[in-house]
């Protein structure tokens, strides 16, 4: 194929991927519903008897019929996209400027995935110190003999251990969304960062009773 | 009539008092701190009256509770932050050709061009003239339409014509919602498939859990659809401006504000403001049409009808009333579909019904306008539906909220342009903070937070892939009621399989969502 000739083919697919790789991913997620979640994650079938004796829809019953339409739309996706492919192939040997590629569709790449990736990680590790944070304060005022707390747990009703975990936590991760964001760190942002996260103290901790800030709730 | 006015009366009197018939004020208060913070709100980019209202909800639970007397605080801050931010949008809008919602972009058309004319306080005012009535307008329909509609829907429809309307609801909204209806639908069916997650209707245990014992009691409605709307927009936005390693460019100098809106162009303004209210109301009644639909419908019909549509775009005061009376009359019909039939069609909206579902034991739908007469019984005290007068005591904030945004935001209005300033690289970090917090807080630990992490990245991959989040919220939202109708009406039929069909207007309505979905594929084959 000469360059030329390569200039006038329509652009990729990929767009039209999107919906066939959707659409076939939609079916194979019906198809393991209705054959090894449901079966095993559902107690009671399609249809069942009452103590009555009268026939009743089980807790199987609706999740089937929510598949079924998901099974029809995504074929109807598929056969849509594919006869669109078919077409528009066609359609390319004549009209070379033919591009559509059916329904619209956006795409997810490589760089998209390793945004999610650094988010993922950026998240939980926030998270991790939320947690840990708390603990290391309670064992390094133990050590150096300014408490005398059996554990994180028995301190986590005292200020400031309480808040300790989620004041570092949550600064860390305003710190961090804002330097991907900005591609730096000012100490303005910093600044930001700690006002935010006191402030949400302030709110939760200080003027509601009742609610516990991260991670006081899951010890 | 008298048991209307009784109605209404003690729904007015229940927004004031408490149950023992105590002065309380507090719904009246959190009304007013709703609508500045939706002011505020809207007057900062990047930002917009749905944003504020996810993030509010968890912390209002946070300080009210789950208890009745905390549903009007709830929702009268939620209302507020609603009508709050449909006014205050225009303002950068107008000052900086920087619209603070979405819904404000075709203000900038004519708003700005006033602006640097020299008439930025005319074009402000004009802009919250028109919004506030818009508003007000909109609201007068709501109370007039959601009474009717819901006794006769209550009168006409059963099991099976309830549950084909929810299903042609959501049918229309992917129809009308993004340009990929067949995979909105898909994500409404998903949304739906999700909310199913640890519940049971049958008795047998929750389903789908996965054996985790932490989803038996189902997956956490608030962060879901905080992390699904807030989160991955929130991480969308980041991204891109990591991409583009955006720069917030320093905001222009505010322009020269000039004269005031006189009473006399007020007043000539009102047949055009009546004109876009109208075609707001009608487009917001309808489930899934947004405000932008509604303020470019409105701003082509004023420049078609007008006698010198040259001017269109070039600074004419009925360019901003065109936009801002008809994005403004979206939000309260929107609650038209909400408060009579319990199905909403914005975003708005949803988290009206998620604060509803949420704080106390009212419910929207159809049996909240029955007129029960009211009886003194000695011994039980009053019969009589308690739903009716709190629905009475909502519209009772919405027209508090609307006295709020005629003076309050009036006055604020003029000194908000200073928002513009706030940078969004630093604000929407802050905002990811503050909904994480707001998940683990409310929804009781990390099941919360980590619900609303997947659903965000859930989100995420919906709106790269530009499929509309929308339908995959409502379907969230409406699957536990559409299932409990289904099941109704299947067992009501004896066990026919066809039991949606035997009814004439379920039919009609299943045969309308055929036909949707026959247009969506057509549709996808000339796109």
């Amino acid at each position: 194929m000469t360059d030329a000739s390569r200039q006038t083919q329509p652009a990729p697919l990929r767009g039209g991927r999107w919906n066939l790789w959707l659409s076939i991913g939609v079916l194979g997620f019906c198809l393991l519903c209705l054959t090894l979640w449901f079966p095993h994650d559902i107690g009671s079938g399609f249809l069942q008897q009452n103590l009555t004796g009268r026939t009743v829809p089980g807790d199987a019953f609706f999740p089937v019929l929510l598949v079924g339409l998901m099974a029809l739309l995504a074929t109807l996706l598929l056969l849509s996209q594919l006869r669109h492919t078919t077409l528009r192939r066609q359609a390319s040997d004549a009209t070379p400027k033919h591009t559509s590629t059916g329904e619209p569709v956006g795409h997810i790449g490589t760089d998209n995935l390793a945004f999610v990736l650094r988010a993922i990680v950026l998240t939980a590790s926030s998270l991790l110190i939320m947690s840990w944070t708390g603990p290391a304060l309670v064992w390094l005022t133990n050590a150096i003999g300014l408490t005398d707390y059996s554990g994180y747990r028995a301190a986590s009703g005292t200020f400031p251990f309480n808040v300790s975990g989620f004041f570092v936590g949550a600064t860390l991760l305003t710190c961090g969304y804002i330097h991907t964001t900005r591609h730096r760190l000012r100490p303005l942002d910093v600044l930001v960062a700690l006002v935010a996260a006191g402030a949400l103290v302030l709110l939760f901790n200080g003027l509601i009773d009742n609610v516990q800030l991260p991670p006081n709730a899951d010890l | 009539m008298e048991l209307l006015l009784q109605y209404i009366g003690l729904g007015v009197s229940s927004v004031f008092h408490t149950a023992e018939g105590g002065l309380w004020l507090m719904p009246l208060a959190m009304t007013l701190v709703g609508v500045v913070i939706g002011i505020l709100i809207g007057a900062t980019p990047g930002m917009s009256g749905p944003f504020a209202m996810a993030i509010a909800l968890p912390v209002l639970v946070s300080i009210f509770g789950y208890t009745n007397e905390a549903l009007y605080p709830v929702l009268g801050c939620l209302v507020g932050i609603m009508k709050g931010a449909t006014v205050g949008g225009a303002v950068p809008a107008i000052l900086f050709n920087t619209p603070g919602t979405p819904d404000a972009f075709l203000t900038t058309l004519d708003g700005h061009p006033m602006a640097q004319r020299g008439q930025g306080r005319k074009a402000v005012q004009t802009a919250h003239f028109a919004s506030v009535m818009g508003d007000n307008f909109s609201d007068l329909m709501l109370f007039i339409a959601a009474p009717i509609i819901a006794v006769a829907v209550e009168r006409v429809l059963g099991l099976p014509e309830k549950s084909a309307l929810i299903i042609l609801s959501l049918c229309f909204m992917a129809a009308v919602v993004g340009q990929a209806p067949l995979k909105g639908l898909l994500g409404g069916l998903l949304g739906m498939f999700l909310s199913l997650i640890g519940s049971t209707l049958s008795g047998n245990g929750p389903r789908l859990t996965f054996d985790l014992p932490e989803l038996g009691g189902g997956l956490p409605l608030t962060s879901a659809v905080l992390g699904v709307l807030v989160l991955s927009e929130v991480l969308i936005s980041v991204e891109d401006m990591r991409r583009a390693r955006h720069q917030d460019a320093a905001p222009q100098a505010a322009p020269e504000m000039g004269p005031k809106l006189t009473w006399w162009e007020r007043a000539s303004m009102l047949p055009a403001i009546l004109r876009g209210a109208s075609i707001g109301t009608l487009i917001g009644a309808l489930p899934g049409i947004g405000t932008t639909t509604a303020a470019t419908l409105s701003y082509d019909t004023a420049k078609r009808r007008s006698k010198t549509p040259e001017d269109f775009g070039h600074g004419t005061p009925d360019g901003v009333v065109a936009t801002e009376s008809a994005n403004s009359a979206v939000s309260g019909a929107n609650l038209i579909p909400v408060m009579s039939l319990g199905i909403p069609g914005n975003f708005a909206a949803v988290f009206i019904i998620l604060a509803v579902e949420t704080v106390g034991d009212f419910a929207f739908g159809p049996q909240v306008f029955r007129f029960t007469p009211i009886q003194e019984i000695e011994g039980f005290g009053t019969l009589m539906n308690k739903d009716l007068v709190t629905a009475f005591g909502i519209f009772t904030m919405m027209v508090l909220a609307n006295a709020f945004n005629w003076t309050v935001g009036g006055v604020l209005m003029g000194l908000l342009g200073y928002l513009v300033r706030i940078p969004k690289d630093v604000m929407l970090p802050v905002i990811l903070t503050i909904s994480l917090t707001a998940a683990y807080v409310q929804d009781g630990g990390y099941l919360g937070l980590i619900t609303a992490c997947v659903f965000a990245l859930i989100g995420y991959a919906l709106r790269r892939l530009k499929i509309s989040i929308l339908p995959f919220v409502i379907g969230f939202l409406l699957a536990p009621t559409l299932e409990g109708l289904v099941r109704g009406a299947f067992t009501a039929s004896g066990g026919n399989p066809f039991f949606l069909l035997t009814s004439p207007i379920s039919l009609t309505m299943l045969a309308l969502s055929v036909f949707l979905l026959v247009r969506m594929v057509r549709q996808s084959r000339v796109s």
